[in-house]
């Protein structure tokens, strides 16, 4: 193993060069080391980087708003792009990166996809909310509001009156309809 | 709601719980791009918060909408469908009580339907999306012959009509071109008294009208365009230079700034585009080579529109010729042959009774106005 100048522990860096870590808190205070070029795919960690010239390597960057599990998710998508990107500098393997995505999606609930969704839009990675509201869109695609309230939790707060006119707009509904 | 649970929302927010409900707009935005259409109207009715946003980006969401083929049921049915060719999508809508109308043509985004009496009809106004109606009785003169039910067509060549808004008290007219009865009739909700503009006895015919800028036009059989001017009605026409030598099968087409007259009949019959800009500051028609990024839609029942195709990855420069009862949209280039022929139904989906034109979501909600003045004119 080489040594790194970061503080690094636990990852293996199989690369001869050092690889600069990045340090950041999740909200219930587990420190992920992240490499750095994955790190930066994180806007908000990168405008921090950048415009905070007192902070060091060993700086570790709190992020409040964002879970250990919802970390976990975000660092697998964010360290598989920057693969292909590395691997392929030029033009994504747009075969291989949607096999990957689709794979990715279909483990995750309902639950941590929403999750997901607000650590990425705290975290500003344009990319990965992109492509994780796409998947919430489909996922509520034809659905009624009864199943969208349950699925983003939620509570309706029309008042009975406000209902009423809802439901009379609901009678003209425009509606999707499924092929089948 | 009661007080009790509208407290625990806000408590929610000093402790930073993030809520679903209180997503930022930006986040809202972002999905919504992500959604068809129904799936829009139905985020608006989740909770107030995305009501309130819906209202206010509606018409943002519906402008990014591509143009829906629109299948209308030419009678007995109270079911419409629209179809999206960019995406496949179909969405329905149910139209209570028509049974016993037909259809005069669409405008603004409205339906304009007759229910027809022994000597006089009534004219409908019905918005498919929004359910919103209105209907003006006792036209005299109806529009629709029993021969029409076996072939709409005949009535949509020798009828057009236009629905639009007008005043701040949100009015509303119709009006009615019929080639048959030689004049143009209209009504308002201000008074629900039918007028009349006659041209018989003049050596043209009227073949078109449209709305534009607020104004009433109208194009002659002899290719004049005039300004109808409604107080005491009144065709005004207009001196233009550089009327070409086309034949009379013409119609108009508007968008918000243009407004411009496509030969039908070298389309149709040879694939032909030609398409004419009135130029209202030189006078003068000018025949238009480049569209730039926007596409001519031309739809029978009056809905042919010229559209900006960058917001829903349309191909611009381009016409779509969607023909009444066809199954097929053709996409001609305007300086070329013929790109390619779009399927506009889906398997299983509408019988060929049905008639096809064109449905713009963003003038469903944003109806035109037309100029109070034009209305009070003498």
């Amino acid at each position: 193993m080489s040594s790194s100048i970061a503080s690094s522990s636990s990852s293996s860096s199989s690369s001869s060069k050092k690889e600069k870590k990045i340090s950041l808190k999740t909200s219930d205070g587990e420190v992920f080391e992240v490499e750095e070029p994955v790190a930066m795919q994180l806007e908000i960690v990168r405008s921090f980087f950048a415009d905070n010239e007192d902070v060091t390597e060993q700086t570790v960057m709190p992020l409040p708003n964002v879970s250990t599990a919802a970390m976990h998710g975000i660092l697998e998508y964010c360290r598989a792009h920057e693969e292909f990107r590395r691997r392929m500098p030029e033009a994504a393997p747009e075969e291989e990166v949607r096999a990957f995505e689709a794979g990715y999606v279909d483990r995750k609930s309902n639950e941590e996809l929403k999750e997901m969704i607000l650590a990425a839009n705290y975290l500003n990675i344009s990319k990965l909310l992109d492509f994780l509201t796409g998947v919430a869109a489909k996922r509520i695609e034809n659905k009624s509001v009864e199943y969208v309230r349950a699925f983003f939790g939620v509570e309706n707060d029309f008042t009975p009156e406000e209902e009423a006119n809802l439901r009379r707009e609901y009678e003209w509904a425009f509606e999707g309809v499924d092929e089948d | 709601m009661n007080p009790g649970c509208r407290k625990k929302r806000k408590i929610n927010i000093c402790n930073d719980r993030r809520e679903w409900c209180d997503l930022p707009e930006d986040l809202l935005v972002i999905i919504s791009n992500h959604l068809n259409l129904a799936d829009v109207l139905t985020f608006g009715r989740v909770c107030r918060n995305w009501r309130l946003f819906f209202s206010a980006s509606k018409q943002k969401v519906l402008t990014s909408q591509p143009p829906l083929v629109f299948h209308i049921p030419s009678r007995a049915s109270k079911s419409c469908y629209f179809y999206d060719m960019s995406s496949g999508i179909r969405y329905v809508t149910k139209l209570a009580d028509f049974s016993d109308k037909s259809i005069l043509g669409v405008s603004n985004g409205y339906l304009i339907l007759e229910r027809v009496f022994l000597y006089n009809s009534d004219i409908w106004a019905v918005n498919p999306v929004t359910g919103h109606q209105l209907k003006f009785p006792g036209m005299p003169q109806p529009n629709t012959t029993k021969y029409d039910r076996d072939n709409p067509y005949f009535k949509c060549r020798r009828v057009r009509a236009i629905f639009a808004s007008f005043g701040c008290r949100q009015d509303f007219l119709v009006m009615i071109l019929s080639k048959l009865h030689k004049n143009v009739r209209f009504c308002t909700s201000r008074d629900y008294k039918w007028k009349v503009y006659s041209f018989t006895g003049k050596t043209w015919d009227i073949l078109d009208i449209a709305l534009y800028k607020g104004m009433i036009f109208a194009i002659t059989s002899e290719l004049q365009i005039g300004l109808l001017k409604l107080g005491h009605p009144d065709l005004k026409l207009l001196n233009l230079e550089c009327t070409p030598n086309i034949c009379i099968n013409v119609r108009f087409v508007a968008s918000d700034d243009k407004l411009l007259v496509i030969n039908f009949s070298s389309l149709r019959v040879n694939g032909v585009v030609q398409v004419y800009w009135i130029n209202f500051e030189g006078w003068e028609w000018v025949k238009v080579n480049n569209l730039d990024d926007e596409a001519l839609f031309l739809g029978d029942m009056m809905t042919s529109r010229l559209i900006k195709t960058s917001n829903w990855g349309g191909c611009r420069n381009c016409v779509y010729d969607l023909q009444f009862m066809s199954n097929t949209c053709y996409v001609y280039s305007l300086n070329g042959p013929m790109r390619r022929s779009v399927p506009t139904t889906i398997k299983g989906g509408v019988s060929p009774r049905k008639i096809n034109c064109w449905y713009f979501l963003h003038q469903a909600y944003n109806i035109n106005n037309v100029k109070e003045v034009i209305l009070a004119e003498t």
